[in-house]
C-alpha cells in the first residue's frame, strides 16, 4: 500500500511557510507546518515524517540541533533553508547530515527538484540500482570501477574514480569539501581542500566539453560539489 | 686629505693640551719670557715706557687665547718682571722715583683693562655664537618637525634635537592620542636617563616646569619643562643634570623651553589634522550614507511600484485577461523581485566590506571552478543570454575568498548583459600574467562611450545608458563591491572599450609563489 509521503515544514515567518505549504499540497504531499524547533521536534515523536523541510534561523532552538535529534533517530532526508549570509551555518548543516539546501529567495521548482531527489536517496534501491548512474551519455559503474562518456570508456586515476564515485552515490544533492576529503582520502585530510581543487579539474577535463561550464560536476562555492542526477 | 690628518690631530692635541692648567701655565710663561727677551734686546735703546708696552703683549695675548684669570696673572706677573729687571734700581723690587711707579702703575692699570675688555668681548662673541648656533638648531628642528606626521617620529627627533643643542642628556614622554599609552624617547642613544620619576609626574599634573632656574623644586639635578597643547599637558621634557659637568643657567633653560615650545606645537598640529582628517572622513561618509539611501529607495521603489501594479491587476482583473497575459505579469512580479534581491544583497555586502567588518575566507581555489559556478548560476536563474568561457585547464590555485570573486564575476556578468541585451556571447576570458591571473569580462553592448572610467568604480555612479536610452536598473553598487573586493584581494580592476565596440572589465589576482599540489598518482582504471 502506497501513502502520500508527509513532509514536516519548519519555518517561523508566516508567509513563507504558507506558501511553501500551498506549493507542496499542489505537488501532491501532506503537509504538516510548525514554527519552531520544539513543536517540529514533539510532532516528529508522535507522527515521524517522509521528509522535513527546515529552516535554520529558528526563534526557539538552533536548526543545527533539530538537524542532531533528527539523525539521532533516523535517516529521514532534511533539506534546510537559509539566508545568503549563513555560509557556515549552512555547511555544518550539511556536515550534521542534512541531505541539501536551498539558500532564500528560491523557487518552488527548485524546492521540488531537491524534494524528489531528497526522496529518491531515502527509498530502498532495487537490485544494483545504487550502483550506477546514468544521465545524458555520462555512465559510471561503481561495482565494476568504469566509466563511459558516449560510450567511450574514460580513463581514471583510483583517486579520481573514488571521487566521482561518492558524488554519483549522492547524485542529485550536494556533497560538502569536508564529506569528500573523509571518504575519499581519509578523515586526516579534511583541511586539504586544494586536493578538491585538483581532483575535480581532472575529472572535469576527463569528462566535460566545456570544463569552465560544466554540464555534470556542478560547483557549489564555499560548500561543495553536486554531480547532476537529470 | 689623509696627509693632513695626522697633522690636524697634532694641532687639536697641542691646542687641547695648551687650555690645560698646566698648558696654560706654560704658554703664559713661554709669553712672558719672549716679552723679556725683547725687553732685554732694546734695554738701553729705548725709554722704559716703551718696555713696559712690550709686557703688554702677552696679557692681550692670554686675554684673548687663553682665560680672564690668566691673564690678571700674566699681568702682574709682567709688572713684577718689569720692576725687577728694567726698574731702577734694577734687580730688585725697589722703585726709584715717583715717575717708575707712575710706568708701573699705568702698565698694571691698562693690562687689567684690557683684559677685562677683551674677556668680556669674547664672552659676548661666544655667546653670540652660541645662540646664532641655537637658533639654527630651532630652526633645523622645525623644519623636521614639519616634515612628519607621526607623533613617534616627532618625539625621537626631538629628544635628539634637544641633547645635542644642550649637549646633554634628555628624555621625551607623550601621552598618545588614546590617553593610555605612552611614547618616549631619549637621546643620545645609549645613555640612560635618570630623572626622578615624581618630577616628570609633577610636571604632568601641574603643568608647569621644575628644577634649577624655575621656582620648582630648585635643587633636583635635573631639570623638566611640559609640553602642552593649550591648557593641557600631552607630555614632558626632562633633561639629566646629573650626567653633566657643566652649569646650567637660565639661558639653557630659555633654550630648552623654546626647544618644547617647537615639539610641543608640532604635536598638536599632529593631532589637530587627524581629528580634522577623521572629521572629514565622516562627513564623507555622511554624504555617502545619504546618497545611498536615495539610491537604494529609488531602486528599491520602482520594482515595488510593478509589482505591486501587477499584483493587483491579476487580483481584481485576473478572471477577464488572458491566461498569457497572466502569466506575462507573474513573470514580471518575479523578475522585479529577483532584481530587488540583488539590490538587496549588494547593499548588504557594500556595508560589510565599508565597515571592515568582511573577514576574507581565503582558500585555494580554481578559477574554472569560480568561472563555471557563475555562469551555471545565472542560468539557473533563467538567464538566457550566450556566454563563452575560456579557463587554460593549467591555472595556478589562488588563494581568494571563493564566494567573494564568484561575486564579482556575477556582478560583471550582470552588469554585461545590463548594456548588451542582444549582443552576441559575453566572452568570459582568465589568463596568467606573469605573477598574476587576469579575469576579463567583453560584451558587445554599446561601449563606455566617453565617460571616465575610473568613475563607473565609484559608488552610486551610474553609467553608460543602456541601449535604449532608458534608466538603467541597478543602485549603482555593483562595479563599487567588484573593486572594493578585488582590492581586498591585492588585485586591480579597470574598464576598457573594447575593439569593434563594446566594453572589457578586467581585474586581476595576485598568484602567490606556494602554491600547492597533491602527490601524484600512478595508474588508470583498468582499460580491460
Amino acid at each position: 500500500m502506497l501513502s502520500t509521503p508527509s513532509i514536516l515544514v519548519v519555518e517561523d515567518e508566516p508567509d513563507i511557510r504558507r506558501f511553501v505549504e500551498t506549493s507542496l499540497r499542489a505537488a501532491g504531499y501532506a503537509v504538516e507546518t510548525v514554527a519552531t524547533g520544539g513543536a517540529a521536534l514533539s510532532v516528529l515523536k508522535s507522527r515521524p515524517a517522509s521528509l522535513i523541510v527546515l529552516d535554520l534561523g529558528l526563534p526557539d532552538i538552533d536548526g543545527l540541533e533539530v538537524i542532531r535529534a533528527v539523525r539521532a533517530q533516523g535517516q529521514t532526508p532534511v533539506i534546510v533553508l537559509s539566508a545568503r549570509t549563513a555560509e557556515d551555518q549552512k555547511i555544518r548543516a550539511l556536515d550534521l547530515g542534512a541531505d541539501d539546501y536551498l539558500t532564500k529567495p528560491f523557487g518552488v521548482g527548485e524546492l521540488l527538484a531537491r524534494i524528489r531527489v531528497a526522496m529518491r536517496h531515502a527509498q530502498p534501491q532495487e537490485g544494483d540500482a545504487d550502483e550506477t548512474y546514468r544521465v545524458d551519455g555520462l555512465e559510471i559503474d561503481i561495482r565494476t570501477r568504469r566509466a563511459r562518456k558516449d560510450e567511450v570508456e574514460i580513463h581514471l586515476t583510483p583517486t579520481e574514480f573514488n571521487l566521482l564515485a561518492r558524488l554519483a552515490r549522492s547524485a542529485g544533492r550536494v556533497v560538502t569539501h569536508r564529506q569528500l576529503l573523509a571518504d575519499v582520502w581519509g578523515a586526516e585530510y579534511i583541511e586539504h581542500t586544494h586536493y578538491l581543487r585538483i581532483y575535480m579539474g581532472q575529472l572535469r577535463a576527463k569528462i566535460e566539453a566545456d570544463p569552465a561550464d560544466p554540464r555534470f560536476l556542478l560547483t557549489e562555492p564555499g560548500v561543495g560539489y553536486r554531480l547532476v542526477d537529470e | 686629505m689623509p696627509s693632513d690628518s695626522p697633522a690636524d690631530d697634532w694641532s687639536a692635541l697641542l691646542a687641547r693640551w695648551a687650555q690645560s692648567p698646566i698648558g696654560r701655565a706654560a704658554v703664559g710663561a713661554a709669553l712672558l719670557a719672549v716679552a723679556t727677551a725683547l725687553a732685554w734686546v732694546v734695554d738701553g735703546a729705548v725709554s722704559l715706557a716703551s718696555q713696559a708696552l712690550i709686557y703688554l703683549l702677552p696679557v692681550v695675548i692670554t686675554a684673548v687665547y687663553l682665560r680672564g684669570a690668566d691673564a690678571l696673572i700674566t699681568a702682574v706677573l709682567g709688572v713684577a718682571l718689569l720692576n725687577f729687571l728694567f726698574v731702577p734700581p734694577r734687580y730688585t723690587l725697589l722703585v726709584e722715583g715717583p715717575e717708575y711707579l707712575i710706568s708701573l702703575g699705568a702698565l698694571l692699570g691698562v693690562s687689567l683693562v684690557v683684559s677685562g675688555l677683551v674677556t668680556r668681548l669674547k664672552r659676548e662673541s661666544v655667546a653670540a655664537r652660541r645662540g646664532e648656533a641655537r637658533m639654527a638648531a630651532l630652526h633645523e628642528l622645525g623644519q623636521m618637525l614639519a616634515a612628519t606626521d607621526i607623533e613617534a617620529d616627532i618625539v625621537a627627533l626631538g629628544a635628539t634635537a634637544v641633547a645635542s643643542a644642550l649637549d646633554i642628556v634628555a628624555e621625551i614622554r607623550v601621552t598618545a592620542r588614546d590617553g593610555k599609552r605612552i611614547i618616549s624617547a631619549s637621546a643620545p642613544q645609549g645613555r640612560t636617563v635618570h630623572i626622578d620619576e615624581d618630577a616628570l609626574r609633577w610636571v604632568m599634573e601641574h603643568n608647569s616646569p621644575l628644577g634649577p632656574g624655575t621656582r620648582n623644586w630648585p635643587a633636583i639635578e635635573a631639570c623638566a619643562i611640559p609640553l602642552s597643547a593649550g591648557e593641557i599637558c600631552i607630555g614632558v621634557i626632562g633633561v639629566d643634570l646629573g650626567a653633566v659637568d657643566r652649569n646650567w643657567q637660565l639661558e639653557d633653560l630659555r633654550h630648552l623651553e623654546a626647544l618644547g615650545r617647537l615639539i610641543a606645537a608640532a604635536l598638536h598640529r599632529t593631532r589637530l589634522s587627524e581629528a580634522a582628517r577623521k572629521a572629514a572622513a565622516e562627513a564623507e561618509i555622511e554624504g555617502a550614507r545619504s546618497t545611498l539611501l536615495a539610491s537604494i529607495s529609488h531602486d528599491l521603489r520602482t520594482p515595488l511600484a510593478v509589482i505591486v501594479g501587477s499584483a493587483s491587476t491579476l487580483r481584481e482583473q485576473g478572471a477577464q485577461l488572458g491566461a498569457e497575459r497572466c502569466v506575462e505579469l507573474l513573470r514580471t512580479i518575479e523578475a522585479e523581485a529577483t532584481q530587488m534581491t540583488t539590490t538587496a544583497e549588494n547593499v548588504l555586502q557594500l556595508a560589510r566590506l565599508s565597515t571592515g567588518s568582511l573577514a576574507l575566507r581565503r582558500d585555494w581555489e580554481s578559477l574554472e571552478e569560480i568561472v563555471g559556478s557563475v555562469i551555471s548560476r545565472l542560468r539557473r536563474r533563467g538567464e538566457t543570454h550566450a556566454f563563452n568561457a575560456r579557463v587554460p585547464s593549467t591555472l595556478p590555485l589562488v588563494r581568494v575568498d571563493a564566494a567573494l570573486i564568484a561575486q564579482v564575476l556575477t556582478n560583471l556578468l550582470e552588469n554585461a548583459i545590463t548594456y548588451a541585451p542582444s549582443g552576441g556571447p559575453i566572452e568570459v576570458d582568465v589568463e596568467r600574467r606573469g605573477d598574476l591571473l587576469e579575469i576579463s569580462v567583453s560584451d558587445r553592448g554599446s561601449g563606455l562611450g566617453d565617460q571616465d572610467p575610473e568613475r563607473l568604480f565609484e559608488r552610486y555612479y551610474r553609467g553608460r545608458a543602456d541601449k535604449a536610452g532608458e534608466e538603467v536598473k541597478g543602485a549603482g553598487l555593483g562595479l563599487a563591491i567588484c573593486k572594493a573586493i578585488v582590492e581586498a584581494h591585492g588585485g586591480a580592476i579597470a574598464a576598457t572599450n573594447r575593439a569593434g565596440g563594446g566594453a572589457t572589465f578586467r581585474f586581476t589576482l595576485p598568484v602567490s609563489r606556494d602554491a600547492p599540489s597533491v602527490p601524484g598518482e600512478p595508474g588508470a582504471t583498468p582499460s580491460a
